[in-house]
């Protein structure tokens, strides 16, 4: 087990850098200068500014300075959004914010996704089950920012029960957090519930039923770890999403989060920021990779290479 | 009722109400079982073996329902059992394994916790008096190396280990009455003959009564005291096993053992195959549901359903061939 | 319980051929489509969800013809109106008995007609889902059929680019893509008279760079459904037959490889257009998607956001006609899906 970490993390190692070089180098292919504006500037300032940015090396030599910077938490200095501010303090200022939004979705998106999955597959054609089908059907149809809008609109500015931007307090989280999860946490409800009828209708299920097992143990003990395997699995988009689907509820709900930081810093095309959280989501991402890999060899006895389970 | 008997079944049906019709699996089928007895159920695919045996344990699967008769077993009528007593029953009166070993098992939990969990949920014992019998079962269908063999989980056994196992849990509980549903099917022929040999051992050691689902004759032949033919839902002939391996009195168990290879044939003899397909049940004819491809069929067998004459002692049939001698003047032209 | 009854002679006379065969009923049998039209059919919410698309493209692609704006037209005098309401100039033309149509859904900022900036969106974002899922399912499918009939290492190659390319967040590409894309595409733009170049800078550097992300990555989940199709097909016998007689590798996938998977194609690019869309009205909901004034219904939702507090309407309307949209075209892949392949059903 220890053996297929340390691999999975030496490969993880090497596609984040090679995702950084590559952004890189697109970024680089951008024609023109960033520091080109409207108003125009003079050559001399032009030079000054890339000498002090260290773009007057060539490529190579830049993208290893870049890549060594990086490796030592330095990713230059924001040109537009924060004039001279380093990118990686702004990542740090902005980052947390973003992650317990994100944690809080995560939380509420599995647990009750898996729980109404469950009671469906248990309550199967009765109206309970056709109840969340309806929603899970409907939630998987609506854009995160539609779901946010719409709370925002009705919590926020009709019955003025929460507030509706900032993160002071925890009510301040409630509309996000719900927003950025109902996607997932319908999802999740719609492949647990299959999964699990799948599973019922497996034989050890019936094995355990001949055995005399009540209903308790063999939907707990002997369904629901299996119909887990495939909800696992989704584990890697649904951060995926969770990243992502983060930019438009810090948009909606005005919060000071990297999200919507980011999205500011490429309409601005602020560069160094674009580059920076980039990479820094794209490691994020890698990394749940392999966390997900090996949730999933936990869970799943029949693809571990070590020992382990129960 | 005789009191004797560990199981009885009469006029069993069982029906599948699929979104197409009614589809009689289950056609009214009578049998029973003593103490210490093995019978065997032979048939082929369709024909309602497995239907049957399910629904002794209740563990038919929706739309299938029973719709008829009765079964009762060590004198309580089972189909009256609410959802705690069947649990109580299942597995601790009467235990079921499987055709196919390879999916039988939970592959997330390892063997030693899908075996100590059977006696767990039956009997008030301590788990280490579990983890005892669990391990002394492992030994006594043969599996070597039983301390690492708790711990390892299915996928790391092979098939044959598998149904090992299988019938450990089985019987873990010594119920009254195992049912085994095809249990050497899914089997490589090797491994089928160690597994009936496991079985045939376990039924002089244990005397545990049994009802042997196959489509294999040669494994009645070899474990069982009676057998019970089906088609189409139906029983069509039952008795002893040597009676019924000696005068067959259905066609259809004639052609099955036609249709046998066995070694002390003579060279000229040949297989013969039963021709046409298994009865579609959702459009069961109202007659004799073998008629359409029975090499004797008459008349009155497209028309009506035979009834079971007796042919010999604990020996019946249900076939008009045996009713003939009722036709006015005796004999028919045919014979 | 043996009846005493009289049998004659005749009962026991043997049964003919054909009057055995005569009680043995045999089932229909009807064609793939047909029977898949027929399950399809008997699917009400996918019929439901059909009529409901069938209506969307009619309003999205006939619709605008029965307004009298246009979607980039602004009315001088007509910001903001609520709805049914006119703007000071169009009351006098009212009040000279000419007849003036009305803003069924008010306008928007600028002065622009709502209902047919809602009909466009609506008619941009099925565009975009139809034109992204076709990408996906030429590569995709191309892609997939060559790694499955070929096999061997070009397979395990193919497959492991497949992997790479999997495991890339396609919204960061997405993003990145626009960031490199939109200077030269501008430059593009201003310079070229070809009528491409117009074209394309009405769609603008998102929508360029969405189509260049599903061409370069959506497809490799094409992909991989289609090469498990070949690769199980290819072991039919039909397959063998067709090399026998010394078909060429073309032909044989033309022939026969796709037309076996066409099912799987049909579903997996149906299911392709809301997910489409979804990424479309993200990234226009961000800002990053459609450039004005070209509307879809993710950019019209992001105006609306705007002034939630007075137009609350203008943020809900796009946002429902959106979700409704991509339900009707789950519901009605879902129902293909089932209809085409009755095994997955659960």
């Amino acid at each position: 087990m220890a053996k297929y970490v340390i691999k999975r993390l030496v490969v993880a190692v090497f596609t984040i850098l090679v995702i950084a070089s590559l952004t890189f180098l697109l970024m680089n292919a951008v024609p023109g200068s960033p520091f080109l504006t409207e108003h125009g500037v003079s050559d001399e300032t032009m030079e000054a500014l890339e000498a002090k940015y260290g773009m007057d090396k060539p490529l190579p030599v830049q993208l290893k300075n870049y890549l060594v910077g990086f490796v030592q938490g330095d990713m230059g200095v924001s040109i537009k959004l924060q004039k001279n501010r380093s990118v990686s303090e702004i990542i740090f200022d902005k980052f947390p914010v973003s992650v317990k939004v994100g944690v809080w979705a995560l939380i509420w998106a599995v647990t009750v996704g898996i729980v109404l999955g469950c009671l469906a597959a248990h309550y199967r054609g009765r109206l309970l089950d056709s109840i969340l089908r309806i929603v899970a059907t409907v939630g998987v149809a609506i854009p995160g920012f539609v779901v946010a809008s719409l709370l925002l609109i009705v919590f926020g500015v009709k019955l003025k029960l929460l507030p509706t931007s900032g993160l002071d307090g925890w009510q301040s989280y409630l509309m996000p957090a719900f927003a950025l999860g109902f996607y997932p946490m319908c999802y999740i409800a719609r492949l647990t519930r299959s999964s699990m009828l799948d599973v019922i209708h497996q034989d050890y299920i019936r094995t355990a039923k001949a055995k005399g097992l009540n209903t308790k143990k063999i939907i707990f003990k002997h369904a629901l770890r299996n119909s887990l395997i495939p909800v696992v699995t989704y584990l890697g988009p649904l951060i995926a999403y969770l990243v992502t689907g983060g930019f438009v509820v810090e948009t909606v709900f005005a919060i000071p989060g990297l999200g919507r930081y980011f999205v500011q810093s490429i309409t601005a095309r602020d560069y160094p920021i674009i580059m920076g959280t980039t990479i820094l989501l794209a490691t994020l991402l890698v990394i749940m990779m392999v966390v997900v890999d090996i949730v999933y060899k936990i869970v799943d006895p029949r693809i571990q290479l070590g020992k382990g389970g129960d | 009722m005789e009191k004797t008997n560990l199981i009885e079944v009469k006029d069993l049906r069982v029906s599948f109400f699929t979104p197409a019709g009614e589809v009689k699996a289950v056609n009214g089928i009578s049998y029973d079982l003593d103490y210490g007895e093995v019978m065997g159920i032979v048939g082929e695919s369709g024909s309602g073996k497995s239907v049957e045996a399910y629904s002794i344990i209740g563990l038919l699967q929706s739309p299938g329902r029973v719709v008829g008769g009765s079964i009762v077993v060590d004198g309580e009528d089972v189909l009256s059992y609410d959802e705690k007593r069947m649990r109580e029953f299942r597995g601790n009166t009467v235990s079921m394994i499987f055709q196919n070993p390879m999916t039988c098992l939970n592959p997330v939990y390892t063997i030693g916790n899908q075996l100590m969990e059977a006696v767990l949920c039956h009997e008030n014992v301590p788990k280490e008096e579990a983890r005892k019998r669990a391990m002394e079962m492992l030994t006594l269908v043969g599996i070597n190396n039983v301390e690492k063999r708790m711990r390892q989980y299915p996928h790391e056994l092979s098939g044959g280990m598998r149904q090992r196992v299988m019938i450990a849990m089985g019987m873990i509980c010594n119920p009254k009455l195992l049912i085994a549903d095809e249990p050497t099917t899914a089997l490589d022929v090797t491994i089928q003959a160690q597994i009936l040999e496991l079985m045939k051992d376990l039924k002089e050691k244990i005397k545990m009564s049994c009802i042997f689902i196959t489509h294999n004759l040669g494994v009645v032949a070899e474990i069982c005291d009676k057998v019970s033919v089906m088609y189409g839902g139906r029983i069509v002939e039952q008795g002893l096993v040597d009676d019924v391996f000696e005068n067959p009195a259905h066609p259809y168990t004639r052609g099955l053992l036609r249709s046998m290879p066995r070694v002390d044939a003579e060279s000229y003899e040949r297989l013969i195959p039963i021709e046409g397909t298994p009865v579609d049940l959702l459009n069961a004819p109202k007659g004799c549901p073998f008629a359409p491809r029975c090499e004797n069929c008459m008349k009155i067998c497209l028309r009506e359903m035979p009834e079971y004459t007796t042919v010999g002692e604990k020996h019946r049939s249900a076939c008009w061939l045996n009713s003939m001698n009722k036709v006015e003047g005796g004999k028919t032209d045919n014979e | 319980m043996e009846k005493e009854r009289v049998l004659t002679q005749e009962d026991f006379r043997l049964a003919t051929e054909e009057e055995k065969q005569s009680v043995v009923v045999e089932r229909e049998i009807t064609s793939f489509w047909k029977e898949a039209w027929g399950r399809l059919k008997a699917n009400k919410v996918a019929m439901v969800a059909l009529v409901v698309i069938i209506i969307y493209i009619l309003a999205a692609f006939v619709g605008p013809a029965f307004i009298p704006y246009s979607y980039s037209e602004q009315i001088r005098g007509a910001e903001n109106l609520k709805p049914l309401t006119y703007a000071p100039v169009e009351e006098i033309a009212r009040a000279e008995g000419q007849s003036v149509f009305p803003h069924l859904m008010g306008t928007d900022s600028l002065g622009r007609d709502l209902l047919v900036r809602i009909l466009y969106g609506t008619r941009v974002s099925l565009a975009i889902g139809v034109v992204a899922s076709l990408i996906v399912l030429v590569i995709g499918s191309i892609y997939g059929s060559i790694a499955g009939y070929v096999g061997g290492r070009v397979d395990i190659i193919m497959m492991r680019i497949v992997d790479v390319i999997y495991s890339v967040p396609e919204i960061l590409v997405v993003l990145l893509l626009q960031v490199v894309l939109s200077e030269p595409l501008k430059t593009w733009f201003s310079t070229s008279q070809s009528g491409l170049a117009e074209f394309m800078s009405t769609l603008g550097a998102g929508l360029i760079s969405i189509f260049i992300t599903f061409g370069v990555l959506y497809w490799v989940g094409m992909a991989r459904i289609i090469r498990g199709q070949v690769l199980m097909l290819k072991q039919q016998e039909y397959v063998t037959a067709a090399r026998s007689i010394g078909a060429k590798g073309k032909f044989i996938i033309k022939k026969h490889l796709l037309p076996n998977c066409v099912g799987q194609l049909i579903v997996t690019t149906c299911l392709q257009i809301p997910s489409a869309i979804f990424l479309e009205s993200f990234l226009s909901f961000l800002g990053l998607g459609v450039s004005a004034p070209l509307a879809s219904l993710g950019s019209l939702a992001s105006d609306g956001l705007k002034g939630i507090y007075t137009y609350t309407y203008r943020l809900i309307i796009p946002s429902v006609v959106l979700s409704i949209m991509i339900l009707a075209l789950n519901l009605f892949g879902d129902g293909l899906r089932d209809a085409l392949d009755p095994r997955l059903k659960k």
